[in-house]
């Protein structure tokens, strides 16, 4: 499982990248990196229109992989119940531990932190995609 | 079962591709699909493997062998024969055979034959100027080598069935071994390598044929542009509760109302005899019209519903684009009444598609666990230069695709990139 992308940086992919994050928009184009999304992200995903026309084509060719909901809410919950997260996004640190994603692109610094917060993800810990030099993680992680 | 194929058309190396009860065939124009098709249709008719076969039995024509055998170019020029074989894995006799053609006078001709499974193997190579074949028999009895004249299995021009070449050779042999228990077993049991085990096999072609305002014409015979289907029709509205009457026109109604093509199928016969012509009726929203007098989509359609629904269980059916002139809606219906036939039926189809509608309704008809993705198969004919690779694409539980190579679809990705970087300089 590949890759994680938070809706707040959404935008800066898709649908035309800024030079940060062509890396991710080209592998995903070339089929060389998956999207994972389910539970609270899928229903993020949804409100925003544009993006769900790209998903689709992404989902299409095998760039994109849907989770099961009631999985990604389920761990959810337990992440809610044992606390210890410093963001407000508990539910991409679920979808991560249930598809076994260990990369995430986002801009949120409190939900990078928990994501590499070993206490939360681990075996193995995760690693944050911010800018064109992180391009490495996208081979480390992918295809 | 898998399909063995080398050195046809733009498949240039060995190839060997499963076949699931749902396989989708997806790629660009001429990567091969339909020659995968034409050769999924020759290893499961009934006479394979044969001396002289053809590769034009409509809606397939594949052409002579200069048509079919890989050309290269330059000093590789054309493939000096090429090979269409299967492996059975569905039964529990597994069994594979491999034919090699080679040209004769321009047409392709088993040069040599290979088949094998659990009691031994059969090779045979023919000779076609002395119209003999040399067979070799190896099993856990014995191992014997015989040379057939072919001109005593038939006439000379005859396409013989190679079970029955094995039949005519191994009944001499079995005269001068009279009595022995190894002998009358190896004439049992051997041959069956090269019988035919396949069910009846359905091929229907991309363009179907026209309405017509009245038929009058009563051939049931099977033509794969659908000519037969209104007769088929006809003939069974004439038996009011005649199961196979009752169980087609659930399916044909609960597929119209699905994809929104029309509510009711009948037929309005013009006299009281069976041979007075007919009507097919089509009812939408009012009152029953003249088939014509609809969409194009319906008359396109009604063949693939009505053959597909007539195949019989375990039967095999091979369309190419069956969605050709409908609307979406009914295209993603497509996608589910294949799904409830290998489901409901058991049926087995091999669908050449361009539409995405009815690939994502099979993925959401698996994410729904109404049809196991271990059912389905989407094989990409991905070209590159002048061969075509063969990629196997797996579907999981939620429907999600698996396996496809960076080329799956990368037209689509890049158009959209395209698209909405134009604003862009």
């Amino acid at each position: 499982m590949c890759l994680i992308i938070d809706v707040n940086v959404i935008h800066r992919i898709f649908p035309s990248p800024d030079d940060d994050h062509r890396p991710v928009e080209n592998a995903l184009a070339r089929n060389k990196a998956t999207i994972v999304y389910g539970g609270k992200l899928r229903r993020e995903y949804l409100k925003n229109s544009q993006f769900c026309k790209i998903l689709r084509r992404l989902d299409q060719s095998g760039a994109a992989r849907i989770v099961p909901d009631d999985e990604v809410d389920g761990k959810t919950q337990e992440l809610e119940l044992a606390g210890g997260y410093k963001s407000d996004d508990p539910h991409v640190l679920a979808l991560a531990i249930v598809a076994g994603t260990r990369l995430l692109c986002s801009d949120d610094n409190a939900l990078c932190s928990d994501f590499k917060n070993k206490d939360l993800i681990d075996g193995p810990r995760g690693n944050i995609y911010r800018q064109a030099k992180h391009a490495h993680l996208l081979s480390k992680h992918c295809r | 079962m898998e399909i063995t194929l080398r050195n046809v058309r733009s498949i240039c190396d060995y190839q060997s591709v499963p076949i699931k009860p749902l396989t989708l065939l997806v790629g660009e124009n001429s990567t091969g699909k339909t020659t995968f098709l034409a050769m999924v249709a020759h290893v499961n008719q009934p006479t394979f493997p044969s001396t002289r076969p053809t590769f034009n039995i409509p809606p397939f024509d594949l052409g002579t062998y200069d048509s079919i055998a890989t050309y290269k170019g330059g000093r590789y020029g054309r493939a000096p024969s090429f090979s269409v074989g299967f492996t059975d894995t569905d039964r529990n006799d597994e069994r594979s055979v491999l034919a090699t053609y080679a040209s004769h006078r321009g047409q392709p001709h088993v040069k040599q034959l290979k088949a094998s499974g659990k009691f031994g193997e059969i090779s045979i190579e023919t000779a076609e100027e002395s119209h003999t074949a040399h067979v070799a028999i190896k099993s856990d009895k014995a191992s014997i080598e015989i040379d057939v004249d072919l001109k005593e299995a038939g006439t000379a021009d005859e396409d013989l069935p190679f079970f029955y070449v094995v039949r005519v050779g191994l009944s001499t042999w079995m005269q001068k071994h009279e009595g022995s228990r190894s002998a009358t077993e190896l004439f049992v049991r051997m041959p069956q390598l090269l019988r035919w085990t396949s069910n009846a096999i359905f091929s229907l072609a991309p363009v179907r044929t026209r309405p017509r305002r009245t038929y009058d014409e009563f051939s049931e015979e099977f033509d794969p542009e659908g000519d037969h289907v209104p007769v088929l029709l006809a003939r069974l509205w004439e038996e009011e509760t005649a199961p196979s009457k009752v169980a087609l026109a659930d399916a044909l109604n609960e597929f119209g109302i699905s994809s929104g093509l029309y509510k009711k199928i009948g037929v309005r016969h013009l006299g009281r005899r069976p041979t007075d012509p007919f009507q097919i009726l089509v009812t939408m929203a009012g009152p029953p019209v003249n088939i014509p007098d609809v969409g194009y989509g319906v008359s396109q359609a009604l063949p693939v519903i009505v053959q597909s629904i007539l195949a019989e269980n375990n039967g095999l059916l091979l369309l190419q684009q069956p969605e050709v002139h409908l609307h979406p809606r009914a295209q993603a219906a497509l996608g589910s009444f294949f799904s409830r036939l290998v489901t409901r039926e058991r049926k087995r189809l091999v669908i050449e598609t361009h539409s995405d509608y009815l690939i994502d309704r099979v993925r959401l008809e698996v994410a729904q666990g109404k049809l196991s993705p271990d059912d389905v198969l989407i094989l990409f004919f991905d070209k590159a230069g002048i061969e075509t690779s063969i990629h196997q694409i797996t579907l999981d539980k939620l429907g999600n695709v698996q396996g496809a190579p960076s080329s799956y679809r990368r037209f689509f990705l890049e158009e959209d990139e395209n698209l909405f970087s134009r604003a862009k300089k």
